[in-house]
């Protein structure tokens, strides 16, 4: 082999029948960039035995670990929002809506194999959960951003893709609705972030050094935008702690869309300042998503005609 | 010379377009000939440079009818076929 450029990388993903256990990918994407990693703890020895230097090394445990930013699919964010803590209902025939609620469990449902060659060498991850995610808006553009933890890699036959067509979400697309039901156009931007504290746990074993499974802990819903400043009643209602109902919603057709509910999001921060003469007055605002008369803290409906099983 | 190419992705709806670098884009759920040429052009696009003792030179592709694409079974048939047309 020679040198290679990352425009000859690709990656793909599939869902595991059997946890850790590789597949070989189904669904192909395009992405921006990513990080995947194999990290091993390696114990470095220094015992003390008439030498000031690292005498070895010991095995460590291993685990997966990285991001994986790409623009968001209505046909992909499914695959990786089953791997995170998540519980998922399926309707439809042909136009299939899934619809995403967090649950408090301790491991995620279901684990994906994830495919990446770099300059035509194939690495292969296995056991891969999804510990956080971000939707946000960059310049018009919806981008769908995940944060991997994983068991192990090894190398596994190369693959040839087969890629979907399907366009992203751009300028038009978006509806914001604050509180539900009442659209509002003030805002350009927004970052919607689940994070829930995803962990590697290892166990003590004959076969491998990958973690055993991956735990989650406690979550953290938040979102921030920036909304025109034009009078205190969202600043009033910041001190008062009222809690909204929020949705933001990217629409392409009826059947494919991609849409975030906040039932109850209370402000935790609430800024605006008079920066230069210049300045357009912004506020700038940031939520908590705390778990409405359901118990839920958000729900992302997803509706496309991928179909996953 | 030409392949017969099958697609047919369980997860995608029939019709859904599927693009395969270096052969075009297609439907799912559909049945296509693809000729010589097109199945050489796939070999050309999907080719490496690997380097042997201080040279580089390049090497084609798997075969067309060789690859192991998702839901895509490819078959070696002996009429020709132009274009990748639909059957």
């Amino acid at each position: 082999m020679t040198v290679g450029i990352g425009a000859g990388g690709f990656m793909g993903i599939a869902l595991e029948t059997v946890a850790r256990t590789y597949v070989a990918p189904t669904k192909f994407f395009p992405f921006e960039n990513e990080s995947l990693a194999y990290n091993q703890a390696t114990i470095w020895r220094r015992p003390i035995r008439q030498s000031a230097d690292v005498i070895g090394g010991v095995d460590g445990n291993v685990q997966v670990e990285g991001d994986i930013e790409m623009e968001a699919f209505e046909d992909v964010i499914p695959y990786f929002l089953m791997c995170a803590r998540t519980a998922n209902v399926k309707t439809g025939t042909g136009n299939y809506t899934y619809t995403f609620t967090p649950t408090a469990v301790a491991v995620p449902a279901k684990t994906m194999s994830i495919t990446v060659v770099r300059n035509g060498v194939v690495f292969g991850y296995v056991g891969c959960v999804v510990g956080s995610f971000t939707l946000t808006v960059d310049d018009g553009l919806l981008k769908f951003n995940v944060s991997i933890l994983g068991s192990d890699e090894a190398v596994q036959s190369l693959p040839t893709a087969s890629w979907p067509t399907t366009q992203p979400f751009g300028a038009g697309k978006y509806s914001i609705e604050i509180p539900t039901g009442s659209p509002v156009t003030d805002a350009d931007t927004f970052e919607f972030q689940v994070d829930d504290g995803a962990e590697s746990q290892y166990r003590l074993k004959s076969t491998g050094r990958g973690s055993e499974f991956v735990s989650f802990g406690e979550r953290a819903v938040t979102l921030s935008m920036e909304r025109d400043f034009e009078s205190r009643t969202d600043y009033d209602a910041y001190k008062a702690l009222t809690s909204q109902t929020l949705t933001i919603s990217a629409t392409k057709t009826a059947n494919n869309l991609i849409s975030v509910n906040m039932p109850a999001a209370i402000k935790d921060e609430y800024t605006v300042s008079l920066g230069g003469q210049g300045d357009l007055l912004r506020a700038s605002l940031s939520y908590q998503g705390v778990i409405d008369g359901t118990g839920k803290s958000y729900e992302i409906v997803v509706k496309t005609q991928e179909n996953i099983t | 010379m030409s392949y017969k190419m099958t697609i047919k992705q369980p997860n995608m709806a029939d019709g859904a377009e599927i693009y395969i670098a270096g052969l075009g884009t297609f439907q799912n759920g559909k049945v296509y000939k693809v000729s010589e040429a097109a199945a050489e052009g796939f070999r050309v696009l999907n080719a490496r440079v690997v380097s042997e003792g201080g040279q580089t030179r390049q090497v084609l592709g798997t075969p067309l009818d060789e690859v192991n694409i998702y839901g895509v079974t490819v078959e070696k048939q002996g009429e020709p076929a132009r274009e990748s047309d639909s059957e």
